[in-house]
């Protein structure tokens, strides 16, 4: 995606943010443009069944096991972060895919994991292996999750490109189901969790959706930095707020941060969103906006709450940084505030 | 009207849900507290369960925990002879607040360990432990990176000595503990801190035994005949 194509959608010159929003959208890990063809198989080629809730285009999906009772698991990669930074990436994998499962209502109760390495007796799965295994079971651990099991198998085509995939299961009470919608005009927008730094910037597209070489320049801050205990904190308030009924839709930040939660919960909605990017709490002060777009720092949610006064009463009980938005706009999808 | 028996949440706790539950499968009424507040609730004996507090590890486990305002009533209450448990996480809250002797340090062999673990209970005279018989083993799970017990040799003198150790590792000691310590208690024996997980082990659908029950029956028959 360039700057005439983007600019001829818009109609006029693209700023310098919408460049960077452009980038990480268009990144095959948040537009799926050449694998949307076959994932698109699940939805069609899935059996109907009155007990799943929730089907594909959510964050998760559903399935009553109960009357009362409903689980959601899914299983997302992390390969090319847990390459160049095998703890961190593994981690963060965990982190990821843990958040999925909250943002559908759940409580996350376990956590598996599915590996594949090169040769065992390579001298890069000496390098690569032991920061995975450490960062998957730390990351779990540290949020109280346990891994209930996992596979791993070495094989000399995985060099150079180990798999690495984290499966998270949750159990909500099926009146809880969230959904990322974002609707409701006048609704607040509020952003919830770490604070965003510098780590895992553009990690979408210059990591996830690239291939490697020894020329290229250092990917390692591409990857994102784990906070286990924010992402446990971000878990006990949005889980009060749900039970509370505070929570019009939520959405988690992923690979693409802001830029992927707000534009695509907006679009889902079928509405606009005035954000205002200066007022996000920035771990380092002196950061462009245009990074803060696009930082995923996984330990975040975004969430359109109907009382603001009560959210801030929820997020202050746990220590859980968060900062709250002007009224949702119902202009132009296209409108912006920056 | 059943016994009543604390929970404290920290931010970071994990196992507050576990350990109430596993009061409440030994007959007791649980009763969450927060790690905000400073009041107890009427409550008759306190578990501190385990997790992470304050992100454990920003800082040394447990430091920042014993400075929250439940943690005054608590220190309070067990000096006047009150029941306190602390696990894993609980247990380095207890030291880090001198009503335990010691300290838990890094795995000697630095990775994290997760497995059912064999102990045998050495005292049976605290307010936790009394429904074990002495030499009892027992199987409880661990799960710790920083559980390796230490403390200058005369401490570990004085605490055998006097029968504070409360539970020591059998079938190979897991990380490095002093002596195979895997519990202690104070010289009062009403506050008990542990590594393994009792809240784990109560039910035969989840638990690698049901022996963990024990430590809640102890303090609950303890506090009924009271």
């Amino acid at each position: 995606m360039n700057t005439a194509r983007s600019g001829k959608i818009l109609g006029r010159r693209p700023t310098q943010t919408e460049l960077a929003m452009y980038s990480v959208m268009w990144s095959e890990h948040c537009s799926y443009k050449s694998s949307k063809v076959h994932l698109r198989q699940f939805g069609e080629k899935a059996p109907k069944s009155d007990r799943m809730l929730v089907g594909m285009g959510e964050n998760a999906g559903v399935v009553q096991v109960s009357d009362t009772l409903a689980i959601t698991f899914k299983i997302e990669s992390h390969n090319h972060p847990s390459y160049v930074e095998p703890y961190q990436g593994a981690a963060t994998g965990v982190g990821g895919i843990v958040r999925d499962i909250l943002t559908m209502g759940a409580r996350p109760i376990a956590v598996m994991d599915s590996l594949r390495f090169g040769a065992a007796d390579h001298p890069d799965t000496a390098r690569v292996l032991p920061g995975v295994v450490a960062g998957v079971g730390g990351y779990g651990n540290c949020l109280g999750l346990p891994n209930i099991g996992g596979e791993v198998v070495f094989d000399p085509c995985y060099q150079g490109n180990p798999l690495v995939n984290a499966l998270c299961v949750g159990v909500m009470p099926t009146d809880r189901i969230q959904l990322s919608a974002a609707t409701g005009v006048g609704n607040l927008v509020v952003l919830l969790g770490a604070k965003t730094g510098r780590d895992g910037i553009g990690g979408v597209s210059v990591l996830a959706s690239a291939t490697f070489d020894d020329d290229g320049p250092a990917r390692r801050p591409s990857v994102q930095v784990g906070d286990p205990f924010a992402e446990k904190l971000l878990i006990e308030s949005c889980l009060e707020l749900y039970d509370r009924k505070l929570v019009t839709g939520i959405q988690d930040l992923g690979g693409a941060g802001l830029t992927c939660a707000t534009t695509e919960t907006a679009a889902m909605g079928k509405s606009g969103m005035r954000v205002y990017l200066e007022r996000v709490p920035l771990r380092c002060a002196s950061r462009a906006w245009r990074r803060t777009r696009s930082s995923p720092a996984s330990r975040r949610s975004g969430c359109w709450p109907s009382s603001r006064r009560k959210t801030s009463v929820r997020c202050w009980r746990w220590p859980t940084s968060g900062v709250c938005w002007r009224p949702r706009s119902a202009r132009s999808p296209r409108a912006t505030g920056w | 009207m059943s016994t009543r028996i604390g929970v404290v949440t920290f931010p970071g706790s994990l196992d507050d849900r576990d350990a109430a539950r596993a009061v409440k499968l030994a007959g007791g009424e649980p009763v969450s507290l927060w790690h905000g507040d400073s009041g107890l609730k009427d409550v008759d004996a306190v578990v501190l369960p385990g997790g992470f507090s304050y992100g454990g590890y920003y800082l040394r486990a447990g430091a920042i925990a014993r400075f929250a305002p439940i943690m005054e009533s608590i220190i309070a209450g067990a000096r006047a002879g009150m029941p306190v448990l602390g696990i894993c996480n609980g247990f380095q809250v207890l030291c880090e607040s001198h009503l335990l002797p010691g300290a838990l340090t890094r795995n000697a062999h630095l990775h994290f360990r997760n497995r059912a673990q064999s102990m045998i209970v050495e005292s049976t005279e605290t307010a936790w432990t009394s429904d074990f018989a002495a030499g009892q083993k027992i199987v409880i799970p661990i799960k710790n990176i920083d559980g390796r017990f230490v403390a200058d040799d005369r401490t570990l003198d004085d605490i055998e000595s006097h029968g504070q150790v409360v539970f020591r590792y059998t079938n190979g000691n897991p990380n490095g503990s002093m002596r195979d310590i895997a519990g202690v208690s104070n010289a009062a024996g009403n506050v008990v801190g542990m590594m393994p997980h009792p809240e784990h082990a109560v039910e035969e659908l989840t638990g690698a035994s049901v022996d963990g029950l024990g430590l809640f029956t102890s303090v609950l028959r303890k506090l009924v005949a009271a």
